[in-house]
């Protein structure tokens, strides 16, 4: 693994358009997945995304299980009992 | 605890649920999901020398998580995982039955999706992420990000179509 693959620089926020209606250059199955197909304009993803994110909203909003808090104090304590 | 532990610990427990939320996407098992995010827990707190101060803490996170699952992959060999059926019973247990189904529904069109379609399109919908920053997680070009989305937002809608009763 290279270095640079682990170091996502990066702004956060800038979210294209991603809502915007226009051509979504929709292209067939037939494309092979590796092909990068040039899209032309913004891709619409006003009917999926809503829906996507209605679907995951209860998995984020679930109570973060003990074993994370857990393993985050073992780690705390260790980097602690380490000094 | 030390005052940067603490800090650490509370940026790592704030990242957590969109942790799991992507790990769910690639695992599609909730189990797995959560020994993968548990695994992305520890390196990322071994390896907080490489982060790079001002750069989008979870994005250097979920690259963590995402080259974890890849190399798990690769050494489990389960690169057709993906065309596996799953049981999706694991997503949702309280919901209700409406709720469920639809849910369902999505995740297993989800899984008729290769996972770096699959990656792409859960970022930038459910994680609001820009195609640059989903071009950085996955180490490849804004064009291939786009082309995945679009094709991912292709088959999706036509399997939920296809799912739909015609009436």
């Amino acid at each position: 693994m290279s270095d640079e693959s682990e170091k996502p620089a990066g702004r956060s926020g800038t979210t294209a358009g991603k809502s915007q209606s226009g051509r979504d250059g929709a292209q067939s199955d037939a494309v092979p997945d590796d092909v990068v197909t040039p899209i032309d304009g913004e891709i619409d993803l006003a009917r999926l995304a809503p829906q996507l994110r209605g679907l995951y909203q209860e998995l984020l909003a679930e109570p973060i299980p003990d074993r994370f808090t857990k393993l985050l104090d073992e780690l705390a304590s260790k980097e602690t009992d380490e000094k | 605890m030390s005052a940067p532990s603490a800090a650490l610990r509370e940026a790592l427990i704030q990242a957590i649920p969109s942790l799991r939320a992507f790990a769910i996407s690639l695992c599609r098992d909730r189990t797995e999901a959560d020994d993968l995010v548990q695994e992305t827990l520890i390196r990322a707190w071994n390896s907080l020398g490489d982060f790079t101060e001002g750069t989008n803490f979870k994005a250097w996170l979920f690259t963590i998580l995402r080259n974890n699952f890849y190399n798990g992959l690769r050494k489990l060999k389960h690169q057709t995982e993906y065309a596996r059926s799953m049981d999706s019973s694991h997503f949702i247990e309280q919901a209700s039955q409406d709720k469920k189904l639809e849910f369902d529904d999505v995740i297993r069109g989800l899984g008729v999706l290769p996972p770096d379609q699959r990656e792409a399109l859960i970022l930038v919908t459910v994680e609001n992420m820009s195609y640059e920053q989903v071009a950085l997680i996955c180490n490849c070009p804004i064009g291939t990000v786009k082309s995945r989305v679009n094709r991912a937002r292709a088959r999706l809608e036509a399997h939920l179509e296809g799912n739909r009763d015609p009436t």
